[in-house]
């Protein structure tokens, strides 16, 4: 299991939630999807409001080099 | 609006720096506030396009640019939308120029002056890792006198 902190809450993930799309609320993962459509379908079905909505990234690199635009 | 610095996992099983993220909502899209990564070196605030598409924003015709980002190049059309930044008890709703791009890279968007940076005064400590956020206008209303912001800046 790793772990990602939100909002000074660490949540625990499964090994298959990384590079997934994440929705996370209080101290849980509320669903984890390919794709952030999958994610929005999903809360509004079940009628749940994330706290933060975000692609568990796989490495260091895969968040730096932003754009400077 | 004070956040605590997000971490991310590292796929060796560590924890990747703490960064200043920022959940923002998108319109109507309430219900998931998208991550964005605080970008003071960046002018243009940009999400994936995929997001505008399920906030039911149309892009067609709009202004479009194409543009390197983390290494490739992407299309991103701009759309003038309403974005939400709450941290469960402060909320604050402004106009915002957003870009919408296609292909994104990335998990989370990016929170640039246009569209952020203009709207708010921002303190960033990365030594006690957290990022407070307090509209410009509301700024004025109890600090020394500074530019002024049209209303339509802050709702």
């Amino acid at each position: 299991m790793r772990s990602v902190t939100v909002a000074g809450k660490q949540f625990q993930l499964t090994e298959r939630a990384i590079e997934q799309w994440v929705a996370v609320r209080g101290d849980e993962v509320l669903v984890a999807a390919p794709a952030p459509r999958h994610v929005v379908a999903w809360l509004a079905e079940h009628g749940q409001q994330a706290q933060s909505v975000f692609r568990v990234p796989d490495s260091e690199q895969s968040i730096g080099g932003a754009a400077a635009l | 609006v004070r956040l605590e610095f997000r971490t991310f996992p590292e796929a060796s099983g560590g924890l990747l720096a703490p960064r200043p993220v920022v959940d923002v909502a998108l319109e109507d899209l309430e219900a998931a506030p998208i991550a964005c990564l605080l970008d003071t070196g960046a002018v243009r605030t940009r999400m994936s396009r995929e997001f505008g598409d399920l906030a039911g924003i149309d892009l067609t015709g709009t202004i479009t640019e194409t543009v390197p980002v983390g290494g490739d190049r992407t299309t991103c059309a701009y759309a003038p939308v309403v974005l939400t930044v709450t941290d469960g008890g402060d909320e604050h709703s402004w106009d915002a120029p957003v870009w919408f791009c296609d292909p994104w890279p990335y998990g989370f968007g990016l929170l640039g002056l246009e569209g952020f940076l203009h709207h708010f005064r921002v303190t960033l400590s990365a030594y006690e890792e957290y990022v407070e956020v307090v509209p410009e206008s509301a700024w004025a209303l109890v600090a020394a006198p500074g530019p002024c912001r049209a209303p339509s800046d802050t709702r």
